[in-house]
């Protein structure tokens, strides 16, 4: 007998017939676990069929699930997420209904990208983390050929405030950014805490649309780039993008099956993936030049490198969380 | 978990970790030479090799170089040697500085390398390499290939490979040359850029790292790159680990501080040590 879940995009789409009989919670139980672990169906011993609620839909099906949070993450991994960096593009060109354009924009102390005003511009809110308010105070308006500072002001200045020099934060204090000071707070990097207030800041049911761009978190001081690439590890329910010019930088969560859009006007082709936390024994991908089948990569041995993306899309699923890299071109 | 962990009897009975010495004197100026070597490298003195990737030169590249027994351009680095070295020797003869600087090789697949530049030190005697594009090795894979295949002194065992151009730039390509220092972990091998230095700390050893304060700190961190730590120890810097576990997700020791002249470093994985550089190196 098949069993079929409808809520469940990706590969187990089951649906549950309303006439089956089944022997309530513990045996549904088995059987999804039986759908999560590729097992043959099986009835729990010595279990009896009870009747399934006539209208069976995801909330009630969560609820049956709600008391074991581990099989219901388990079922939420073949939950598929996608990617597309259409934020990228210039406004107009921008498909219609894009997911997660309303970004958010965090500026590292580092000299800014050539396409820095498209993506000021473009943006929902401007953060500057500390030194990064010097880096738009000195290079935007020599970017912009606009000498008008005040055009250019963030709606939030956060960090320890130790980098940013005092007329910049008298200048923005005074054209209404909000001077967020933490320097109280030693222990985490000044991107950490912008992640940190802006997740504290979002009303729960927007989470899942958050996205955060990221300019000037690599290159620099090696230890700055590993602290803030491990900011995408520690927040890793949020799409949080690192940028730089040459290329961006996510991670791809192994909780879920990753559909990557690649828009070939600004990014590409070249490519690759990496586990840097952990090594994976298996990853997955389609869309790639040189694709992997349920391949084992590790450092020591096999990473992805200099791959080159030969479709519009790239599939990925792995057992590791790992950090996806394509390169970046035409924008300006 | 207690489990991994080894019994205070059998620790007694394990032979200790062979320790290994790291240090940056190469990147002292050449007013103050080297400090001499010590304890089992006295016998056979340090000899240098000088890989440049297609990145621009760090301001101290011409004293690295002529420091180096050997020096070699992965493809486009031979742009940024024939462009880059007479512009941090303003004051001296270009023609003349790159027949000084002149590469003793060039490897790659030529895609990058300006084809009068390859001309221009073909004909002064460099060593052309062409390899086709090979999706398993990186540029970096081949010339360190290259460099242990032809040691400028009697063997690899004093030789320290210097690259020039490994960090900043496509992400990918950093993460094939982080990879090259796990590959070879027996090889000695340094990732310099303007800002920091990096190596590979194996697990294999404990480590004593002498800090060169004058060029080198106090900025420093201790990575996990591609695998966790569950237990690392160090001494020497102002926040010390004590068989602290480190993994991407959680805790990464960075912008630590160095407070001694030699630090020291075990742990059950290997990591990658950084240093930041000095700004007037």
């Amino acid at each position: 007998m098949r069993w079929r879940i409808p809520f469940l995009a990706g590969k187990w789409l089951w649906h549950i017939p309303c006439n089956t009989k089944i022997s309530g919670i513990s045996y549904f139980k088995t059987s999804v676990l039986s759908l999560a672990h590729e097992q043959p169906l099986r009835r729990r011993r010595g279990g009896r069929i009870g009747i399934l609620p006539p209208r069976l839909d995801a909330r009630v099906i969560r609820d049956y699930l709600q008391e074991d949070k581990m099989l219901w993450r388990t079922i939420r991994s073949m939950e598929v997420m996608a990617h597309s960096s259409s934020f990228l593009l210039p406004k107009l060109h921008q498909p219609a209904k894009t997911p997660a354009n309303n970004y958010t924009l965090v500026v590292l102390n580092q000299q800014l990208p050539r396409f820095m005003p498209r993506l000021w511009a473009q943006a929902k809110m401007r953060i500057c983390a500390d030194g990064g308010a010097n880096r738009i105070f000195d290079e935007m308006s020599q970017m912009t050929n606009d000498l008008d500072r005040n055009r250019y002001i963030p709606e939030i200045v956060e960090g320890d405030m130790d980098s940013i020099r005092p007329e910049v934060k008298r200048f923005y204090s005074s054209q209404g950014s909000k001077i967020s000071d933490k320097s109280h707070n030693q222990e985490t990097t000044d991107l950490h805490k912008c992640i940190s207030s802006i997740r504290h800041r979002t009303p729960d049911h927007e989470k899942a649309n958050l996205c955060v761009l990221v300019t000037g978190a690599l290159g620099g001081r090696f230890d700055h780039e590993a602290a803030n690439i491990n900011v995408l590890y520690v927040f890793s329910d949020m799409r949080i993008v690192l940028l730089s010019d040459d290329c961006l930088i996510q991670l791809l969560p192994k909780t879920h099956h990753h559909e990557i859009y690649i828009e070939s006007s600004v990014e590409g082709p070249h490519c690759g993936i990496f586990p840097i936390g952990a090594p994976s024994t298996s990853t997955t991908t389609t869309g790639l030049k040189w694709n992997l089948s349920d391949a084992e990569m590790r450092f020591g041995s096999m990473i992805s490198t200099s791959n080159i993306v030969d479709s519009d899309k790239v599939t990925v699923q792995s057992d590791a969380d790992l950090l996806w890299t394509i390169s970046l071109r035409n924008l300006t | 978990p207690l489990t991994s962990r080894v019994s205070p009897a059998a620790a007694a009975t394990m032979p200790p970790l062979p320790t290994m010495t790291h240090s940056s004197s190469f990147l002292l100026p050449s007013s103050s030479p080297p400090a001499p070597p010590t304890g089992a490298d006295a016998e056979n003195a340090v000899s240098y090799a000088v890989v440049v990737l297609n990145q621009r030169l760090p301001r101290f590249a011409p004293l690295l170089w002529t420091r180096a027994r050997l020096r070699v351009c992965a493809d486009g680095g031979a742009n940024r040697v024939f462009d880059g070295m007479p512009d941090l020797l303003p004051g001296e003869d270009p023609d003349e500085v790159r027949v000084r600087y002149k590469p003793d090789a060039i490897e790659g697949d030529m895609d990058s390398v300006r084809p009068e530049v390859k001309e221009y030190y073909s004909s002064l005697g460099t060593q052309i390499i062409d390899d086709s594009p090979d999706q398993d090795t990186t540029d970096l894979n081949k010339c360190i290939s290259f460099i242990t295949r032809n040691p400028p002194g009697p063997d690899n065992s004093n030789l320290f490979i210097l690259v020039l151009g490994a960090l900043g730039g496509r992400f990918d390509h950093e993460m094939g040359n982080i990879n090259v220092l796990h590959r070879f972990s027996n090889t000695r091998i340094i990732l310099l850029s303007d800002d920091s230095s990096i190596f590979l700390l194996p697990k294999t050893h404990s480590h004593e790292i002498h800090i060169e304060r004058s060029v080198e700190g106090p900025h420093c961190g201790l990575i996990p790159m591609g695998a966790p730590s569950s237990s690392s120890t160090t001494t020497g810097l102002r926040w010390n680990l004590d068989n602290t576990s480190m993994n991407f997700g959680g805790l990464l020791s960075t912008s630590n501080i160095v407070e001694e002249e030699i630090v020291t470093v075990t742990s059950d994985s290997d990591l990658i040590w950084t240093i930041s550089l000095r700004k007037h190196t």
